[in-house]
């Protein structure tokens, strides 16, 4: 009797043994129901190239393909430092600014904190492995849609700021005359530095009433609850 | 269309904001002067009538071919002919395109382009510099979101002004516009 409840014991840790050897997903890197995670993904292009473009989902050890493109553009929700966003990237921005994404989620997914991600995007850069695009290009960040999530699971949600970017390496407001909220400014300094050109505020509210229900069903899976 | 001086530099200075109007180039006389990156100066080419401010890369590639182009016309090259000695220009390695990407802000309501044989206004937009690509590149379409305008060396892809920045730049310069139309003869 003792051997076969022993037995019974052994193969219930067994079977239970790949869900403890699966860490869950950081707090601060969702993972969304698939359908969720395009329709968020895709609402970062135009109109005109969501049904063309390539995307990439989240699943628990990564980043991976949900489907290939026929246009220029893959589309992504970033999460890199709990910084919850959708993207489509152009070509130079696949090749040499999305590797950056996805490397920190195989890591912070495999338990490596934030600090040392981008400790290790910066060495990255340093060495090589990573570069700055090496020609003019775009990624489209149309949507409404950001929200900050911190390591403790807390989330905020960011002031709708639908925008274009444009690949900026090591250029500065003072080289392209952009000031901080103004209709052209530099998010930052350095190898992948981005001009943002923000939407008007009319096209802004066209973006924002369009996502009324993506809003919602996003806000209840990620926890977001409007102050 | 000779447009007088001050006036030029007004049309000028309008493109942006925190710019000085200036025009280093041979072929342009100079006004103003220069306390940022940015050159304005108005443009004519291919009978077009628009003030433009170049980022340093652009006044260093684009603006040479903008100046010559001028010159030319004034000297009564046709447009054809102008077409090309500029694309010689290239060929001769006279010209170049954008090393590195920039900006130009044509943000002036007084922006008129030659349709049908008239000069008709314009949106103000600001380019981008964007050598060889095309709207596939970018997932372009004209008069959306952003779209590349003359692919080839010198393209550039267009981000037009919003409605509500339009209506504002327009109502801040509609004295200038008025001047500028009246000077141009555009009911």
């Amino acid at each position: 009797m003792l051997h076969r409840c022993l037995a019974t014991a052994i193969v219930a840790l067994i079977a239970l043994a790949p869900l403890h050897a699966q860490p869950a997903a950081p707090t601060d890197f969702p993972l969304l129901p698939r359908e969720l995670e395009i329709e968020l993904a895709l609402s970062a292009a135009p109109p005109h190239l969501r049904e063309g473009a390539a995307l990439l989902v989240l699943d628990p050890t990564g980043y991976v393909s949900a489907r290939t493109g026929t246009n220029a553009f893959t589309c992504v929700v970033s999460r890199r430092s709990g910084d919850v966003f959708p993207v489509c990237w152009d070509a130079e921005g696949t090749r040499a600014l999305l590797p950056v994404d996805l490397d920190a989620a195989t890591l912070r997914l495999s338990g490596t904190s934030n600090a040392e991600i981008d400790r290790q995007v910066a060495d990255g850069f340093a060495t090589g492995r990573y570069r700055a695009p090496s020609r003019t290009g775009l990624a489209y960040m149309l949507s409404s849609l950001r929200y900050r999530i911190d390591e403790e699971g807390h989330v905020t949600k960011a002031n709708p700021l639908p925008h274009v970017m444009f690949y900026g390496p090591q250029l500065t407001d003072a080289d392209i005359g952009g000031a901080g909220g103004s209709t052209v400014f530099m998010n930052k300094v350095g190898p992948d530095g981005m001009v943002i050109v923000p939407v008007g505020s009319a096209e802004r509210q066209v973006i924002v009433d369009a996502s009324t229900s993506l809003t919602t069903r996003l806000e209840q899976h990620i926890g977001y609850r409007p102050q | 269309m000779m447009i007088q001086i001050p006036l030029l530099v007004l049309l000028a200075g309008s493109v942006a904001a925190q710019t000085t109007p200036a025009a280093p180039h041979d072929h342009v006389a100079g006004a103003g002067t220069v306390v940022n990156p940015f050159t304005c100066f108005v443009s004519r080419r291919a009978g077009n009538v628009y003030p433009v401010c170049f980022d340093e890369e652009g006044a260093r590639t684009i603006l040479p071919a903008f100046a010559d182009d001028a010159v030319l016309r004034l000297k009564g090259a046709s447009h054809d002919a102008v077409a090309q000695a500029i694309a010689k220009g290239f060929e001769d390695g006279r010209y170049r395109p954008p090393a590195r990407p920039g900006i130009a802000y044509m943000l002036s309501p007084a922006t008129y382009m030659l349709e049908k044989g008239g000069l008709t206004r314009s949106y103000p937009h600001t380019m981008f510099y964007a050598p060889f690509l095309t709207d596939a590149d970018i997932g372009g379409l004209v008069g959306r979101t952003a779209f590349v305008d003359r692919p080839g060396p010198h393209g550039m892809i267009i981000m037009l002004a919003s409605e509500a920045e339009r209506a504002a730049l327009l109502k801040e310069s509609q004295a200038l516009v008025d001047e500028v139309e009246g000077h141009l003869g555009i009911k």
